[in-house]
């Protein structure tokens, strides 16, 4: 078993600050491979969001690093699933009442996935998306943005929201409102299929078409692929004028 | 040497040899329960070693965070 990831930021043209951060773990255990791929897109219109998404990046690279490896001896999702959401929850609280403190707003988003072996669990709040490309490209994250709620409602179509000013506004985030209830999926993994994780920045001017296409497990079968289809891609919305910051990680593994 | 004086010496002998085995008995009993206090218990001990192989099997081959801050939020 082999699993490869691999990430990438960058400024963006309009922003003085990346805001973003990201990492990506992959380790061998006694029983196969582990890994963490994780994007925080700090907050744009709040203060500080480069820090918020640096505390709860921190946090869970610190956690992978030290207490991980103690936790997979008796490793289950149950428990996975409960001690990422209390995380979530713990850093939530941290941020809003240091916000509170500076008299300062900071938010973020936070979106990865763990794997243990051929399993996996993917963790969201915000928009920052989650991308399965197999034979097709399937988005596995729920935005938890205003209009995205609207249109599953019924009060919106798809076409309005995709033009409505609050397309942004987010309905939930790590660090600004008082309670979060974050999206945990679990899954298994399976060969050829790449795992995507972006932030909004890196896929607002790119077609679903593109992503699948440029993204696909042919084309990002070794790290070297995947490190060049990634920068290809961010220089194309760089080009296309996003004026977010960028981020996107890319994960597989081979069973 | 008298008599008297030998048993003077005799009976000091003994009190210095009895009082050593007193002392050296509440020292060894006091030893005892430091190191009752300090090993843990039973169940505790058989799951360490299982942990430790996980821990030392753990071995990190990607290794990248990136942030654009060195400012920590003290908790």
């Amino acid at each position: 078993m082999k699993y490869i990831a691999a990430c990438d930021t960058d400024i963006g043209i309009s922003k003085k600050i990346n805001q973003d951060s990201v990492c990506i773990k992959t380790a061998k255990t006694s029983t196969g491979m582990a890994a963490l791929v994780m994007v925080c897109d700090g907050m744009g219109g709040l203060s500080r969001g480069e820090l918020a998404s640096a505390e709860v990046v921190r946090s869970f690279a610190d956690w992978f690093d030290t207490e991980f490896p103690f936790e997979l001896p008796d490793w289950d999702w149950q428990t996975a699933a409960h001690n990422v959401i209390s995380r979530l929850r713990r850093l939530n609280a941290m941020l809003v009442h240091y916000g509170a403190q500076n008299s300062i707003q900071l938010g973020t988003t936070a979106t990865g996935i763990i794997a243990v072996n051929s399993e996996y669990m993917t963790f969201h709040v915000g928009d920052s998306r989650i991308y399965k490309i197999s034979d097709k490209l399937s988005q596995i994250t729920d935005d938890h943005t205003y209009v995205n709620r609207a249109v599953k409602m019924g009060k919106m179509t798809p076409e309005e929201a995709l033009v409505d000013p609050r397309r942004n506004a987010l309905v939930q985030c790590i660090g600004v409102t008082g309670e979060v209830a974050p999206e945990i999926r679990l899954g298994n993994l399976e060969n050829d299929v790449t795992y995507m994780v972006c932030s909004d920045g890196f896929r607002h001017v790119l077609t679903e078409k593109e992503l699948f296409e440029e993204l696909s497990a042919k084309k990002t079968s070794t790290k070297k692929n995947m490190q060049s289809k990634m920068r290809e891609l961010i220089e194309t919305v760089k080009k296309r004028e996003e004026s977010d910051n960028i981020t996107v990680a890319l994960f597989r593994a081979e069973l | 040497m008298t008599t008297g004086e030998i048993l003077v010496i005799a009976a000091a002998a003994a009190v210095f040899v009895i009082i050593n085995i007193i002392m050296w008995t509440i020292i060894a009993k006091k030893e005892k329960k430091v190191r009752e206090r300090t090993t843990p218990p039973a169940d505790i001990n058989e799951k360490l070693p299982d942990e430790a192989a996980a821990a030392s099997g753990f071995k990190l081959i990607e290794n990248t965070v990136i942030v654009h801050t060195n400012e920590r939020i003290i908790s």
